[in-house]
């Protein structure tokens, strides 16, 4: 990562913990946090710096040793030059203040956040009637799904892993995002026979999505859900490619 | 006394039915204006949010971007399971991404202008076939509700429940049920929050598009062939409830031939009728092809020799019977009075 990479990033995360990023780049600076572990661990262990500086309880969290000796080491630095800048300090040291004052419930509670990208999907069950960023504020209300009753994840494994379909292409991502893939996501695999099998899902798919843009809105995300939803064998059904033009 | 309790029996009978019946009609009406302000949020409102698809006991989740910026809309669903599928709707342009498939559908639909597009309405008309229960005031997902329930009062139609959040007016949970009560589909939100802007960035592919099958619709086409009179084609009789509201004519992703798309509604459900060339089957099996996908039914059929399919969210003997019901007009013929006088062009929410 240069440098330039790791200004916007502290940008973002400074913008992110100060309410400023919106909602939809606090999921992209979580997802692209969620995939590097090199940057998650760093975020992990800063925040665990700032907690223990601020001789918070760290419940379930043990630190690394080498991250044990950085605060031993930080703090001795703190005692020994008070006042002063801490001396050859990285890009990331900067982050330990911040996030010491911002406190040992944010701390975890974005590392919440993290994790439900981790369990997939980034879903959060808050209702908000205005924009909500991840602020120190309001990350505490922040709550894991749970899943309703009887829930089948179609074409998944049963490990709560996010599934992304991008097979063996040369993957890119939605602007914002990094195009680094963890390795632990799942791929569908492409179905035997290729795009030509599937042609008759096509024309349905495009008749459906003609209806959706005159029905009722609250039908709409029914009708387009439907399609998305559906497995391709279910929604291949009606041969249109098959019917005679 | 006695004269005058008798004179007075009426009066009073007028009070109590006036006293009954009011609280009930304007409960009524109340429900109906939840459900005309809760389809105002979900066109005009910028929102985000996950939420649960489930049917035939299999959930799975979503997630929805919707944005009104400057009377343009833009919405995006992907589904966060499985497929990886995803709607994408930026202004007139419609696109599925398909992954599974590494395909993309794009059809792009007329411009209106900017404006939102007109929705089916409850109105008294509607109210003939449905039953608007009195609203209830419900909780869900922890937050105040209103529960808003709609009976359906023949099998051509399915009954319709929402809770509708009390600040926002958008739907906190849905579902689809038949007339026996059984929960077709039911939607689910986890998370909703009211947006004053989406960035542009939400509104891409979530994964690799990149080597993907484009199946485009050509816009040129619809407009060499809007004039052929083989594409008026009306409906013989009124069919419970459903009128003809819009009719256009465009192609769809991959098609050569431009299709007639009329469509039907009560005032709650929808219905497309896309009327293809006029080719005979190639065999008995595709005369009649009918299909569930979630609570919508497709319906493949031939009428007149033209390959037809009915596509909405209704029972599939309601697409057939509209099927039944299609008949090309001769040129000249005047169309049916149920019909705008001018072809409308389908709205592009």
């Amino acid at each position: 990562m240069s440098s330039k990479e790791i200004e916007e990033w502290e940008s973002q995360l400074s913008a992110m913990y100060d309410g400023e990023l919106p909602q939809a780049e606090c999921e992209l600076v979580a997802r692209r946090l969620s995939r590097d572990e090199n940057l998650r661990r760093s975020w992990e262990n800063f925040a665990l710096i700032g907690a223990a500086m601020r001789s918070e309880q760290l419940a379930g969290h043990r630190l690394a040793p080498r991250v044990a000796a950085a605060i031993s080491g930080r703090e001795a630095t703190d005692r020994s030059a008070s006042g002063r800048a801490a001396q050859g300090a990285s890009a990331w040291s900067r982050w330990a203040v911040p996030l010491g004052s911002a406190g040992l419930a944010a701390s975890i509670a974005v590392l919440g956040v993290l994790g439900m990208f981790w369990l997939g999907g980034g879903s959060m069950n808050t209702f908000s009637d205005k924009a909500e960023t991840a602020t120190a504020s309001t990350v505490n209300e922040i709550v894991i799904p749970s899943a309703p009753q009887n829930r089948t994840i179609v074409g998944a494994s049963a490990m709560p892993k996010a599934v992304l379909p991008a097979p063996d292409a040369a993957r890119t991502t939605p602007a914002g995002s990094s195009n680094v893939e963890p390795e632990s996501y799942v791929t569908p695999p492409l179905r035997e026979g290729g795009v030509g099998s599937a042609a008759p899902a096509f024309e349905l798919a495009s008749y459906v999505g003609a209806h959706s843009a005159v029905s009722a809105p609250m039908m709409r995300h029914s009708v387009i859900s439907a399609v998305i939803a559906t497995p391709q064998q279910a929604v291949a059904v009606v041969p249109m490619s098959e019917a005679p033009r | 006394m006695t004269a005058r309790r008798n004179r007075l029996a009426p009066l009073w009978r007028a009070v109590l039915v006036i006293a009954w019946v009011t609280p009930a009609a304007a409960l009524a009406d109340d429900a109906r204006e939840w459900l005309e302000s809760m389809n105002r949020a979900l066109a005009e409102k910028s929102y985000e949010g996950t939420f649960f698809y489930e049917r035939g006991g299999v959930s799975e989740s979503l997630c929805i971007h919707h944005r009104i910026r400057q009377g343009e809309v833009a919405e995006r669903l992907c589904a966060l399971d499985g497929s990886g599928r995803e709607f994408i709707r930026l202004g007139d342009e419609l696109s599925y991404i398909l992954p599974d498939q590494r395909t993309i559908l794009i059809e792009r639909r007329p411009r209106i202008g900017g404006l939102l597009p007109s929705f089916p309405r409850f109105d008294d008309r509607t109210a003939r076939f449905y039953r608007l229960e009195p609203i209830q005031r419900a909780r869900s997902n922890g937050r105040d509700a209103r529960l808003v329930t709609l009976v359906p009062l023949d099998p051509y139609r399915y009954g319709f429940r929402v809770w509708i959040d009390a600040r926002t007016r958008l739907p906190l949970k849905s579902e689809l049920y038949d007339r026996r009560g059984q929960v077709l589909e039911r939607i689910t939100f986890a998370s909703l929050q009211v947006s004053r802007d989406i960035p542009d960035s939400t509104f891409t592919p979530g994964v690799s598009t990149e080597g993907f099958r484009r199946i485009e619709s050509d816009r040129g086409v619809r407009l060499r062939t809007v004039s052929d009179s083989a594409s008026i084609w009306n409906l013989r009789t009124a069919l419970r409830g459903f009128r003809l509201t819009q009719r256009a004519r465009h192609t769809l992703p991959g098609a050569e031939e431009p299709v007639s798309h009329l469509v039907l509604s009560d005032g709650l459900a929808s219905v497309s009728v896309f009327i293809g060339a006029r080719l005979p089957p190639k065999s008995a099996k595709e005369i009649a092809i009918e299909r569930q996908i979630g609570a919508s039914t497709a319906y493949s059929t031939f009428v007149h020799g033209h390959h037809v399919v009915v596509v909405g969210e209704v029972p599939v003997q309601t697409a057939k019977l509209i099927a039944s019901e299609l008949s090309p007009d001769e040129p000249g013929k005047p169309q049916s009075p149920a019909e705008p006088q001018r072809p409308a062009e389908p709205s592009s929410p």
